[in-house]
């Protein structure tokens, strides 16, 4: 392990851990402001010009208010949560590859802060331990509102984890490998969603269990104002309840960086910026194609929360388990059978 | 440098899988058994198998302790005290001794195999995620492969009969109505249900 | 190869640490004023009643353990896809018959009414979907707390939510 490899590293993940957090929190004023936008109103205009400072007061706020955690509450369970909810999608910013590898006098420098060759798996892995934070903050309130948003919450992401587990299996047949990096250099001729019909279908399926996954609108159950006051984190106060905040946002990020690097073939542009010379240019202008399509997901994200009404529990179930499920098997099966002939 | 994190993450798999006995709330007991899932993770990760690890997290701690959590609050804890059992607590762990010992004698050298990776599988984990294992599982190993997907098969036909013989229409609306009719009687301090679907069609 | 786990570790932990490091430490600078009225639990007003902690329906328990079955026939998928523009025809043949298996079985989920939401009431009224007639005193009881009227759905529902 050389030094340069390892100030590579730092350097890695400072930058990208800094760009989801900040995506993050950018992405929590463009939610109100799209939401003004959409109901005609003029949402947070007081914090800063425009209130580009909403962020930073909303996290003073965080910091200063009393945190309160209810008498029957279980203290150890309560206290991790939060924790739990944050951490798969931080933990998930290490495999994404954020743009093309940097090729520095013949030594190849990928640019995800660790790229693994299972990193499908391990993004996996860690979508489905985010089910505990919502699941154990639920519980441990010892409120009925919290466990009925947990219950319901827990029941819904494990549901829809199974049609995007299958929707990825089918991109891996594409691409042949469980590396991020090498997934999305599989697409720089033609990007997956373009495969028609087994790319687009899966690309489908993959973004309406996203949503899902990251328990937004119109699968949000798990806080569904209206019947469960604030679902899952209704006891939760001050810094803990800022966790889960921060942890939804962030999954939102990861969610739109890994919709790019699977459908949309992450930092590539038609070919443009893969032709480019000077290997630092074409890093950083793969960075910036790379972060415009993240962004036009979190704006799709923050769309479709202010467009669609809610499910019905019911209605939710039916659509993972009757539709998603069945249609991602049989689209994997069309991939097999297109590839195994030779089509694709 | 390996033998540090090894050291570490023996311990922490150890201090976990001890809280998973020890502790008394079950859904903290079911916590800690994900810790130790992990703690073990780094453990196949470190000699070699980072496809064992991601499947350890995706499947262990990602679908089965989800499972656990759920039969745990589908538990009423209060109803559940703990009972002391002198018989039991003497002999579990004389037996999980004893079992430990024979497994000693027979396997004596499956931790070094497992940990010079000349075990059944070399090398699975190697340079291209999972494709040894693969090439393994999906050549050699084929029949053993399909006979897998039927005995999965075979676990759904059991999830359908369990959740039949508990959710039985019939008992379970007789539950519901004669909740209703003990409510009717006497005010009650505490509901014996909650329903916790939007139908909230409590069992 | 290892460096990259190892890093991910460190992100892990270091995370961890930063997380409960700031939460103590910012704990010093907020003002902390518990009351019992703050403390109980949050019932839009209501005076907070028993524990939360009770028995819940048993469809989720049914879902977790359909899940758990299909997440371990998936997770085989994952080695299948990667080798599979290597292994050719013989992949192809094999993940036909695995995957049709899976659909077998979601299918025999599917007849058996286990993946419906609403199966109690699903034909409306309630003494339409019993398998048989509830015991005579069961419903004695029920008609006097006025349920006589065989509730819809809904009505079914509010009287098990608010029970």
């Amino acid at each position: 392990m050389t030094t340069a490899a390892l100030i590579a590293t730092l350097v890695k993940i400072a930058v990208f851990f800094g760009i989801t957090i900040s995506l993050a929190a950018v992405s929590t004023l463009f939610e109100r402001k799209i939401s003004a936008w959409i109901q005609q109103r003029y949402g947070p205009n007081r914090v800063g010009p425009w209130g580009v400072l909403q962020p930073l007061a909303d996290g003073l706020k965080f910091i200063f208010k009393e945190e309160v955690a209810p008498a029957g509450a279980n203290r150890l369970l309560f206290r991790l949560a939060p924790a739990m909810a944050a951490a798969p999608a931080f933990m998930t910013v290490a495999v994404v590859p954020f743009t093309f590898p940097l090729i520095l006098d013949g030594t190849r420098i990928p640019m995800a802060i660790a790229d693994i060759d299972i990193g499908v798996l391990f993004f996996m892995a860690m979508g489905s331990l985010a089910v505990y934070g919502i699941m154990l903050g639920g519980w441990a309130s010892n409120n009925k509102y919290s466990l009925l948003g947990g219950l319901r919450s827990s029941a819904q992401m494990i549901s829809y984890e199974l049609a995007m587990m299958v929707s990825v299996i089918t991109v891996l047949t594409l691409a042949g490998s469980m590396n991020l990096t090498r997934i999305f250099e599989a697409q720089i001729p033609l990007w997956n969603i373009a495969v028609f019909p087994v790319g687009t279908i899966a690309f489908g399926i993959f973004l309406i269990a996203a949503f899902a996954e990251t328990n937004r609108h119109p699968f949000d159950l798990a806080e569904c104002e209206t019947e469960l006051v604030g679902g899952f984190h209704t006891e939760y106060s001050s810094m803990k309840f800022a966790l889960f905040f921060l942890g939804e946002y962030s999954a939102m990020v990861m969610m739109s960086g890994l919709i790019t690097t699977f459908f949309l073939g992450g930092p590539s542009l038609f070919g443009l910026v893969n032709g480019i010379e000077d290997p630092w240019i074409k890093v950083l202008a793969g960075l910036g194609v790379f972060l415009a399509k993240v962004c036009f997901f979190l704006f799709l994200f923050i769309w479709v929360r202010w467009t669609i009404p809610r499910f019905r529990w019911d209605q939710l179930m039916h659509l993972g388990w009757k539709l998603l499920l069945p249609l991602s098997l049989a689209n994997l099966l069309l991939a097999g059978t297109l590839v195994a002939t030779g089509v694709l | 440098m390996a033998l540090p994190v090894f050291l570490i993450l023996a311990a922490g798999a150890v201090f976990f899988a001890a809280n998973v006995v020890l502790r008394r709330n079950p859904a903290e007991c079911a916590v800690h058994l994900v810790g130790s899932f992990f703690c073990l993770a780094g453990i196949y990760l470190m000699i070699g198998f980072p496809f064992l690890a991601a499947l350890q997290l995706l499947v262990y701690a990602g679908a089965i302790m989800v499972l656990f959590l759920f039969v745990i609050m589908l538990l009423d804890l209060r109803r559940e005290e703990p009972r002391e059992n002198p018989r039991i607590s003497t002999i579990a762990p004389l037996a999980m001794g004893l079992l430990f010992g024979l497994l000693a004698v027979v396997l004596p050298d499956m931790p070094v195999a497992v940990a010079t990776g000349r075990g059944a599988v070399a090398g699975a984990g190697g340079a291209e995620g999972g494709k040894e294992l693969a090439n393994y599982l999906f050549g050699r190993h084929l029949l053993t492969f399909e006979a897998t997907s039927l005995l999965l098969l075979a676990g759904i036909f059991g999830v359908v009969v369990l959740a039949k013989r508990r959710t039985s229409r019939k008992a379970d609306l007789e539950r519901l109505l004669e909740n209703i009719e003990a409510e009717s009687r006497t005010e009650r301090k505490e509901p014996p249900l909650v329903g916790a679907g939007s139908e909230g069609v409590a069992s | 190869m290892s460096f990259d786990y190892l890093t991910i570790a460190v992100a892990l932990v270091g995370g961890i640490l930063f997380v409960y490091a700031n939460m103590w430490i910012l704990s010093l600078v907020r003002p902390n004023k518990p009351s019992d009225l703050k403390l109980s639990t949050y019932e839009c007003g209501e005076e907070a009643f028993s524990s939360s902690w009770l028995r819940f329906d048993m469809r989720f328990y049914t879902v977790a353990l359909i899940f758990v079955v299909f997440d371990l026939e998936i997770a085989f998928l994952f080695p299948w896809a990667v080798v599979y523009r290597s292994l050719g025809i013989l992949a192809f043949v094999e993940g036909l018959i695995f995957v049709g298996i899976l659909f077998l079985g979601l299918f025999y989920v599917w007849a058996k009414g286990d993946l419906d939401w609403v199966k109690a009431f699903a034909k409306g009224r309630i003494p339409e979907v019993l398998d048989g007639p509830p015991s005579r005193e069961v419903r004695k009881g029920v008609f006097e707390s006025g349920l006589s009227g065989g509730p819809e759905r809904n009505g079914g529902g509010e009287e098990a939510g608010t029970s």
